[in-house]
Order: C-alpha cells, then structure tokens, then sequence
C-alpha cells in the first residue's frame, strides 16, 4: 500500500496534454519567449513561459484569470481521465491546490476604478482566488475540502505533500492537488521586477541560467498542474504514473527576501523526507532542485546538498525546469513533477536548459545537452519560496 | 489549548511595532500581518516555542486595491484609454515597493518564523478552519503546534487568532471539518 499518482491534467508552456510535455521535455524545446498575450509596451523585459498548445501562446481576454482558466481546464482533463468522481464519492475527494496572486484586470480598472468580483463571488472583498477555487471545486463536485495554498514558490509543493499525508493518514481516499498560476500580466509582472528577482537578459530563450556562471536572475512562466494522488489499492494499476513516499516541509527563518546562503533548512527538509520514506542518501539517485536562476539560489541548494550527501554532491545528477518553462511560483513545484515522472519512467536526468558553464560557488553535477541516462528508482525534488518556506518530497518508480 | 483573538477597527492603530524586535520591518506589515504579530506576542507572552514546533497560518485579505486606485489615479480623469507604455511610465513611480512585500500572502507566516525562530514543519495556506487544522493535525512532530489565521477586510478592520495545541485535541475537536473562515476557530476559542 502506498500512495500513488494516477493521473494529470495540464496547461504548460511545455504544452497541454502529458504526451506534449513529454515530447518537448525530450526535444529540449525551448518554451521561454517574449510575451504575446498582450502588449507589453514600456517594458524593459518582456521573457516569460506563456502556456502554449501546439507550440501557439493560449491568448485570453484581459478579463479573464489565467491562472482560474487553467486551473478548471487542467482538473476537467484530470476528471476525464481519472474519472474520480465516479470512484470515489465527493466527500472522500479534497482539492489541494498552490495559489498566487489575484489577478488584476488593469485594463478594466483603469477605465472603471473597480475590480472585478467574479460572477457568483460572495465575498465582501477583493480575494479571488480563494472564491474561484472554491468554485472550481464545486463544478466537479469535490467536497471533501477546499484549500489554496499560498507560500509563494513552495506552494503547491506544500498543496502536494499535504495532500499527500491526507491520503496516507486516510483522512480522505484521493486529493486533487497541484497548483496553478499566472503572474504574466501587466500589474504581477512589473511587481515580481521589482522585487530584483528577475534577470536582466533580455534574449528571452536564454534568459534564465539555472546553477550557470553566468546566471543573473529568474523569469515568470505560467501555468497548472493537477494530479489525482490516491491509494495504491484503490488505483487502477494501468495509471500510476509514481509513488510518493516521503514528504516534508521546512523554514529558513533567515530572510524574506534570500535564502539561507548555508541551505541548513532546506538541508532539514530533505532529510526529514528521506527519514520518513525510509530511504537513505545513498539511494537517492537524482535531485530535481528549485534552481531559479537567480545567483543566490545555486550556492544555497549546493550547501544544502552537501549537507545531506556529502561529498556525493560532485556526482549525484541534479535538474532544474526552470530554464526551459520559466518560474511558475505558485503552480512551479507541480509542473516540476513532470520532470520528476519523465525521469523515472524514462530512466533519464533531463539536461538544464540553458546550463552551460559550472559555478565553482556551486559545483553541482548539472546535465547538459543531453540526457543522463542513469537507473532512477529514488528521486527527490524540492523547492524553496520567497520567504524562505522549504519543500522535499522523495518519489519511487513504481513496482508492483 | 491557549488561544487569542484580536481584532482592529478600521482606524485603529495596531501596536506591532511593541511586538516585533526588527521594528524597521513593520513598513512592509499589512494591517493583518500587523494584527498577527501583536496575537503571537500575548499568546507567547515573552517566551520562545522550539524551533522545530511545526506552525501553519491560514492568510485572508489584503489590501492592494489602495495601490491599484493610487496608481491609475494619476492619469488624468478624461484618459479611459488604456495603454501599457503610459501606465509603466507614470504608474509605476507611485507604487512603493513596499507594496510587492504587502502583495504576498506568505508574509505574515515568513515575519513569524523569523522573529521567532520557527523552522519546522509548515504551511501557509489559504481556506477554511478545516484547512488550517487538517494540516495541522497531520504534521510531523509529537508535541505542540502553533496555528494562526488572519483576515484583513475591504475596510481596513484587520483580525488575527493564534494557538497552541496538540494533534490530539485536533482530531476530536468539533471544528475540524469547518468550511467557514479560518478566523472563525479563533473568534469562537478565544480564552485568553
């Protein structure tokens, strides 16, 4: 018995439908561009990973959420697939979801001084994405409880393993949990730019340098990922896609605008992980890191690294998404699960897009050009916020 | 379990500064975060949890529409065309950067743990009572947790509640699968 993944639903720079993301995980397709979605007039960097189908930027309205659209599209693929709402009754189903920041309809508030409450919203108040999610939980008939997590880059990662331990515990038969968002819009873009975050490279494709020398800041991407986590012995064999088994979580409490430069916490977070899963360092056979591309992040992971594996940290394959699809912050430790499940099911550390020359601040064992092929039967992937939350979670090939 | 509550009317002044040991910070504190410094530090009364006491804080309202409305009112009243190079060129001068800490809803959950040490098991979340005991109760670790949740209204009144209490008392507790607001378990426990 163990708790499994048997289904996702997806709306990615990477693409729509897992056989899409998979496919442009193995070309190594490039998803990071300059924003289409709407005019970015005056803006000193427009890079970002806008959700893409068939290689095309999904264009919405200005009124419309981004980050609720692909939400809804992403656990509609998910309840087609899965088809949990006719195996499980609506109370065993909680939905367990990493949030952002409510979107702001600028164009719209410009010409009338208000925000838009969304049709139905019963809020004396301005918060959306609480209402919409709640929302969207009702339209596919979860009742098991609604919660939007909300710690920044660490969110769904915290949606994820609490979801989780829900399951483990039996406190619910099956989660819907994941994250979805968007900050690629006028109002959340020019914010997170603010904060000093963002890279100053304006070549879009080659803009965000996980763990490279010449790393010089992180760009937005887009974007939700559900999964179905359910029990092993109530799945369908045909669809479990991976097994979690150790999930835990961590605060820096050192700053809130930069890590821990000694990753000490995060170093907890892993080890607590690998505790509970019963795994030791040794059988960890890669790490999908946060790595954001910004120069205080790979310092801090490798320190933590080193931490728990030693002087393994030289060898022991590591990853970063984030140069191919951008930062998803809210939705970023969800759609990481792809490169999670990719490895495993296809033995392979995917290369880090736009890795090329070694930190010695951080001389991590970083793929490039092309896959690592490796025996992978131990992952762990983490994440780490703005504001110093920590995530890991160990992930197991599944075996009968 | 230990409980508080506070709650500020609109024009309240919120004394966080008394509560915060970095009182520089305080100009990045919404008036919930305000709110929830003040809560922790009666309920805390001086001491220290452990730093591995696992705390999970469930968020509620901001008050960004104050930076929207500063930033569009800037243009002139006859200008309803929007357009993104004028925006950035005038808008952005006005919206302080202290604004981009206010935005984030983790941040009362980050000031926390950093003026009091927490680095254990956590969630900063968004929802109900249930979720915000839920996680809770299955956190890792045997001894207390500390639970919080704050809500800053459309007009300024800002509320805060924080807890320490066992996992145990979690399961058996009447709230647990609460759909209201996560203040609510605060407002209706509040004993101190």
């Amino acid at each position: 018995m163990g708790v499994v993944i048997t289904g996702i639903g997806v709306r990615s720079p990477l693409g729509c439908s897992l056989e899409e993301c998979f496919r442009n995980l193995e070309y190594g397709t490039r998803c990071v561009k300059d924003i289409e979605n709407f005019d970015t007039g005056g803006f000193t960097q427009r890079a970002a990973g806008e959700v893409r189908h068939n290689g095309e930027v999904v264009r919405t309205a200005p009124d419309i959420d981004r980050k609720s659209l692909f939400l809804e599209q992403s656990i509609s693929d998910l309840a087609e697939a899965t088809i949990f709402s006719e195996r499980f009754s609506p109370e065993e189903v909680v939905l367990n979801s990493g949030g952002g920041l409510d979107y702001v309809d600028i164009e719209n508030f410009f010409k009338t001084g208000q925000f838009k409450i969304p049709a139905g919203g019963e809020l004396p108040s301005h918060f959306k994405t609480g209402a919409e999610t709640k929302a969207i939980a009702q339209k596919f008939n979860i009742r098991g409880g609604t919660n939007v997590f909300m710690a920044a880059c660490a969110a769904s990662s915290q949606a994820i393993g609490t979801s989780y331990r829900m399951v483990k515990a039996g406190y619910r038969k099956a989660a819907v949990t994941g994250g979805s968002d968007s900050m690629v819009n006028h109002i959340n873009y020019v914010g997170f730019q603010k904060l000093g975050a963002m890279t100053a490279d304006t070549n879009s494709p080659y803009a965000c340098k996980p763990f490279d020398l010449k790393r010089s800041g992180t760009v937005l991407g887009e974007g939700a990922l559900v999964i179905l986590l359910e029990d092993s012995s109530s799945a369908r064999p045909k669809d479990i896609l991976a097994e979690i088994i150790g999930y835990a979580t961590s605060m820096d409490s050192y700053a809130v605008t930069d890590p821990d430069p000694e990753g000490t916490s995060l170093a907890d977070a892993m080890e607590r992980a690998l505790k509970e899963a019963s795994v030791t360092p040794d059988m960890i056979d890669c790490v999908h890191l946060h790595g954001t591309g910004t120069p205080k992040n790979a310092p801090a992971e490798y320190n933590a690294l080193k931490k728990v594996f030693g002087e393994r940290v030289n060898t022991l394959p590591v990853y970063s998404m984030k140069g191919q699809i951008g930062h998803l912050i809210g939705s970023c430790g969800a759609m990481e699960l792809l490169g999670a499940i990719y490895s495993l099911k296809n033995q392979v550390v995917l290369p880090t897009i736009n890795f090329e020359e070694q930190d010695p601040r951080a001389p991590l064992y970083v793929i490039k050009e092309r896959p690592h092929k490796v025996r992978i039967k131990y992952l762990l992937k983490t994440n780490s916020s703005f504001g110093g939350e920590n995530t890991a979670l160990v992930l197991k090939k599944w075996e009968k | 379990m230990r409980v508080i509550y506070k709650k500020y009317l609109p024009d309240e002044e919120i004394p966080a500064v008394d509560y915060f040991s970095r009182r520089k910070l305080v100009k990045y504190f919404t008036r919930e975060t305000m709110a929830a410094i003040v809560s922790i530090g009666e309920l805390l009364n001086g001491t220290r949890p452990s730093p591995d006491t696992p705390f999970y804080f469930s968020g509620g309202e901001t008050e960004m529409m104050d930076l929207y409305k500063e930033a569009c009112m800037v243009f002139d009243s006859g200008v309803v065309k929007f357009d993104s190079s004028l925006f950035l060129e005038k808008a952005l001068p006005v919206i302080s950067p202290l604004s981009h800490f206010k935005m984030m809803r983790n941040m009362a959950h980050c000031f926390i743990s950093i003026e009091y040490g927490l680095k254990g098991d956590n969630a900063a979340v968004m929802g109900s009572v249930s979720g915000l005991l839920v996680p809770a109760m299955l956190s890792s670790g045997s001894g207390e947790i500390l639970i919080g949740a704050g809500k800053l209204h459309a007009n300024g009144t800002a509320e805060a509640g924080f807890a320490l209490v066992r996992a145990q008392e979690l399961k058996t507790h009447p709230m647990l699968e609460s759909d209201r607001e996560a203040i609510c378990f605060f407002r209706e426990n509040c004993n101190i």
